[in-house]
């Protein structure tokens, strides 16, 4: 079956030194991939190239075999976003962000935006305006954004961030129930390590800007975890630096 | 165009751009009275009911809707990029040469409901306050306004270009009024190179109101029409190319 998203060669290098390097990965249908880094590793770098906020210098992206950077509307058709740092309005009420959202997509009907807003726990709170908001309830919002044009993919970066563990827990129940009762596909940047336990079917790990591992759940060993793979291949790059640096 | 309802929406739920649509209601109201007043006093007068309208235009068209302009614009996208809204709409399905055209077409709208909002009410100050109002006065006043629009569309499309280069919607708003008074020192001092700049033509519409359609007044608005156009463009090539 044809990747939903394929990331090729992609390098994206800030004048700072920070960035992506070489870059490959994709994603396949139904899966939910996890991107686990530490801060500053280069996962909403990777994000927004994906997106196209940010202009890979080599390397091309894909998503449902339409090129971002020349068929954008037709590659994110079926595609929902959380990208972080990317605000709402602030002066406008949650309802109306979403309907801002919802008339960029065909046939969104009001009780969509009204389902989304119950799934993330946000029906109370529809007719206040942003500016009144917490860190927790605005990521909220944006998951519910993400989710409102019924997406086969879903691109989530760092989606738990200022959430409360029952935020957390909600939005974990929420991407499983997506997953399996309707096959949305995701790929979900973090760097905390039990969100990608929980949800994950595959995991590539970044480290200062390069995919230094890759592994299937399936192919974890006995007595295995993502964290175990995670220790192992940031202790194996850091090795490789090490060398590289005495030779 | 989807997403002109919603640049229009974020542009007319703001709180700033629904007062000073009350203030420019409100201009005309104020001035119309108080020179009623001071004509009385004094004895003489200045203007009437018909000439009100077109006097009430040419300080909007000169300082008023300029500045006006520079607001709206520097908001919609300095102002976006500086508070990280503008990401919001462009990660969805929609071209980024549909979002510009919907921002430069919002901000034609707002232009031309301002000037519609300054000719009303000057209109109506003229003719309950002001002597000698004309039904010709009255039709007059409606197209030097309408007429208003493209000249003041071109300096708009002349800021929304300049004002990308800002990362704050106070930069680009204060760079945007430097770069008004620049040309309007320039259309008083060097008029011969002024003719290449859209400020200009802040007296289109007494041009076309004196003369009629003319050879050179065609000439001019093909101008305009070049240089609206070329702006369009290097404004969206700008729009294009930037990274969130």
């Amino acid at each position: 079956m044809e990747n939903i998203l394929e990331v090729k060669n992609v390098t994206k290098r800030f004048k700072n030194g920070r960035g992506i390097e070489n870059v490959s990965f994709s994603v396949k249908p139904g899966e939910v991939f996890g991107l686990l880094g530490p801060n500053g590793a280069g996962k909403t770098t990777l994000m927004k190239c994906i997106v196209d906020l940010c202009r890979p210098e080599v390397g091309e992206i894909f998503i449902n075999g339409h090129r971002v950077s020349d068929q954008f509307e037709e590659a994110l058709k079926s595609v929902g976003t959380l990208i972080s740092g990317v605000e709402a309005i602030d002066y406008m009420t949650a309802y109306e962000n979403l309907l801002i959202v919802a008339r960029l997509y065909p046939d969104i009907e009001n009780e969509r935006i009204e389902e989304v807003l119950q799934w993330v726990g946000m029906e109370k709170h529809r007719n206040e305006k942003l500016k009144s908001f917490s860190t927790g309830m605005r990521q909220r919002l944006y998951l519910a954004a993400a989710l409102l044009s019924k997406p086969k993919f879903v691109i989530l970066d760092e989606p738990t961030n200022g959430l409360d563990i029952d935020g957390k827990l909600d939005f974990q129940e929420l991407i499983s129930r997506l997953s399996k009762e309707e096959g949305v596909t995701f790929i979900l940047s973090t760097h905390l390590i039990d969100e990608v336990e929980r949800l994950c079917d595959r995991v590539a790990i970044l480290s200062k800007g390069i995919i230094v591992g890759e592994k299937n759940k399936t192919e974890l060993d006995e007595n295995q975890t993502f964290q175990s793979f995670y220790i192992e291949c940031t202790r194996k790059n850091k090795e490789v630096n090490r060398h590289a640096e005495l030779a | 165009m989807l997403n002109l309802r919603n640049e229009w929406m974020k542009l007319i739920r703001k709180r700033s751009a629904i007062i000073l649509m009350i203030l420019s209601a409100l201009f005309p109201l104020v001035v119309g009275p108080g020179i009623q007043a001071l004509q009385n006093k004094f004895s003489f007068t200045a203007f009437d009911g018909e000439s009100f309208p077109l006097v009430i235009l040419s300080l909007a068209v000169s300082f008023y809707l300029p500045l006006l302009l520079a607001l709206a614009v520097s908001d919609m996208f300095s102002g976006e990029q500086e508070q990280k809204t503008l990401a919001f709409i462009l990660v969805r399905p929609i071209s980024r040469l549909k979002v510009y055209s919907s921002k430069v077409a919002a901000t034609g709208i707002y232009l031309l409901i301002l000037l519609l909002i300054v000719c009303t009410t000057s209109l109506l100050t003229g003719a309950i306050w002001l002597e000698n109002f004309t039904f010709q006065g009255l039709l007059i006043a409606i197209a030097a306004f309408l007429l208003s629009w493209f000249p003041l569309m071109a300096i708009g499309l002349l800021i929304i270009f300049f004002v990308q280069w800002f990362g704050s919607s106070s930069r680009a708003l204060t760079f945007s009024i430097l770069l008004y008074l620049v040309m309007m020192a320039v259309t008083y001092l060097f008029p011969t190179i002024a003719r290449w700049l859209p400020a200009y033509d802040s007296d289109w519409y007494q041009r076309w109101i004196n003369t009629g359609m003319s050879s050179i007044l065609a000439g001019r608005a093909l101008y305009l029409l070049s240089w609206s156009a070329l702006l369009f463009t290097l404004g969206y090539y700008k729009f294009s190319k930037k990274e969130y």
